[in-house]
């Protein structure tokens, strides 16, 4: 069935995934010495728009958005525990539980706002965006494949490993751009080997983390959303 | 500045970081780091001040070594290591990305600083008030969050779960704790959506409650910085103030649109500067007895 409402929505995807690919033109064609930092800054900014603005327009009722916060602040918090060591944080693992429990859009917004919300609080940078990207679609992801299905454990700790990897390679590429300003395999894969050990800690501790959380978290989210019907349709 | 619509702030240090990420021209590199200090400084006091500068000096000392390692480019030869060849082109290239990293860096540390929680919470509701709704919320829940969770842990420490436990059982009881902290939490939440919805959250009427206003000095700042970004743009789209280090230097060229650049240039960072001379002022001669 085709509507007015899914042509409107069509036009706008379009024009917000248009724009993109014309911002990369642009700035290869017409800028001086070919930024690419500021260019993929740009996009990843520019990435986040489309997904939120659909949240905003989307029906949600108040004690779907409450829970989304409390999700939010209970990721940032996660963080915080962790903070003495390195790069070893449940924040991965804590967006793609939300996203399992409650479906895409809000694994989504987790995802961003808990890169927001601990960015205020350690310090926001040129890599708010690309964090923001990052932890966003891997909760959106998580939703988009486990979400209302029965749950395997092993997929769901193999998602976490890949998830891990994709976000130290999306960083990596944040580090090359910050680095020297322009990109080259060679100086790609030179940073990758020596980020290699934070990849390692990254899939390692989201493995982990899945691992020990996702039964008891499970339970309770589940529970929660069939007692007061919340996320029952996405 | 601190009393400025948070939209002028953001407009404002937008520009600056797009145009000085842009620059390798040095004397630019300049302009954006010695009014970015200044800045620093007048929000923050000279001590930590001191401090960013010592980082941005250690990052820019970094980044000159590191540099010649990848780029062989350049036509005057300082000396040999072995086989490879260190040139002043790649040196000064060096620092031109070191200083232009650490201005943003800096830039970035006064964005901190200038946009806090209630600023940001403000922008997002303006545009967007669910996700404005959902930062507030959690920015509300953070702190309570926090201190419940320290209730829990000593709790835990009360009981001595936390002695002769290796590096796993630690991390197990942190996780055990964070378990707790979500049941006590998520109760407790659903109460508090609902109180919202009591007090006419859901209704279709309502309006987000905004503090700040646009008063004559937002509109004046941001038609300025908007005059001016658009000014610089416009002169960077012709490539009339291009700056190249490889093969060798490029002369500047003195003619009107140089100028026309710098100054604007200058006066957007300076614009600030008289803003806030008054805090500078101060920083310099507060009492340290």
């Amino acid at each position: 069935m085709v509507n007015k409402k899914n042509i409107k929505n069509l036009i706008f995807y379009i024009i917000a995934f248009a724009v993109i690919p014309i911002l990369i033109a642009v700035g290869i064609l017409f800028l001086p010495q070919k930024n690419y930092a500021i260019i993929s800054l740009v996009i990843a900014i520019l990435c986040n728009i489309p997904l939120l603005i659909n949240f905003e327009k989307s029906k949600t009722n108040t004690r779907e958005l409450v829970l989304i916060a409390v999700m939010v602040t209970l990721a940032t918090i996660s963080r915080l525990i962790f903070a003495p060591i390195p790069s070893f944080k449940p924040i991965t693992a804590m967006v793609i539980i939300t996203g399992v429990a409650f479906g895409a859009k809000a694994g989504y917004i987790t995802g961003a706002m808990s890169a927001v919300l601990s960015d205020v609080f350690f310090g926001a940078g040129p890599w708010t965006p690309f964090q923001m990207l990052v932890w966003g679609l891997i909760g959106f992801f998580a939703g988009l494949l486990f979400f209302n299905k029965k749950l395997k454990m092993w997929q769901l700790l193999i998602y976490s490993v890949i998830s891990g990897i994709v976000f130290s390679l999306i960083m990596d590429i944040w580090t090359v751009f910050a680095v020297d300003n322009s990109f080259t395999f060679l100086r790609y894969s030179q940073v990758l080997l020596a980020s290699l050990p934070f990849m390692a800690i990254y899939a390692v501790s989201n493995f982990v983390f899945v691992l020990i959380l996702t039964k008891p978290f499970m339970k309770k989210l589940v529970r929660i959303k069939d007692k007061f019907g919340v996320f029952s349709k996405n | 500045m601190i009393k400025q619509n948070p939209i002028t702030i953001l407009c404002y240090l937008f520009f600056v970081i797009f145009i000085t990420m842009f620059s390798t021209n040095p004397i630019m590199l300049g302009i954006s780091f010695m009014s970015a200090i200044l800045l620093y400084c007048s929000l923050q006091g000279l001590k930590k001040t001191a401090i960013k500068l010592g980082y941005s000096i250690v990052f820019v000392v970094i980044v000159m070594a590191i540099n010649p390692l990848f780029s062989k480019q350049g036509m005057n030869v300082l000396f040999y290591i072995g086989e490879l060849v260190v040139t002043l082109e790649a040196i000064s290239y060096g620092i031109a990305i070191g200083v232009m990293f650490s201005s943003v860096m800096i830039w970035f540390s006064i964005i901190n600083v200038l946009l806090d929680s209630d600023k940001i919470s403000y922008i997002f509701s303006k545009y967007t008030p669910k996700i404005g709704t959902i930062l507030s919320v959690s920015l509300g829940l953070f702190p309570k969050y926090i201190a419940q969770y320290k209730k829990i842990d000593n709790n835990l420490k009360g009981l001595g779960l936390y002695e002769k436990v290796n590096f796993l059982g630690k991390i197990r009881l942190k996780l055990h704790a964070m378990s707790t902290l979500i049941t006590w939490s998520i109760e407790g939440t659903l109460t508090l959506s609902d109180s919202m919805s009591a007090r006419g959250y859901d209704l279709k009427g309502k309006r987000v409650f905004l503090r700040y206003k646009f008063n004559l000095s937002d509109i004046v700042m941001l038609l300025l910085t908007l005059a001016c970004g658009i000014t610089l743009l416009v002169f960077m789209g012709i490539g009339s103030i291009n700056y190249y280090y490889y093969p060798t230097f490029n002369k500047i060229v003195w003619d009107s649109n140089v100028w026309i650049y710098f100054v604007t240039f200058a006066f957007m960072n300076v614009m600030l500067l008289i803003n806030e001379w008054g805090r500078i002022k101060w920083q310099f001669t507060i009492s340290r007895i």
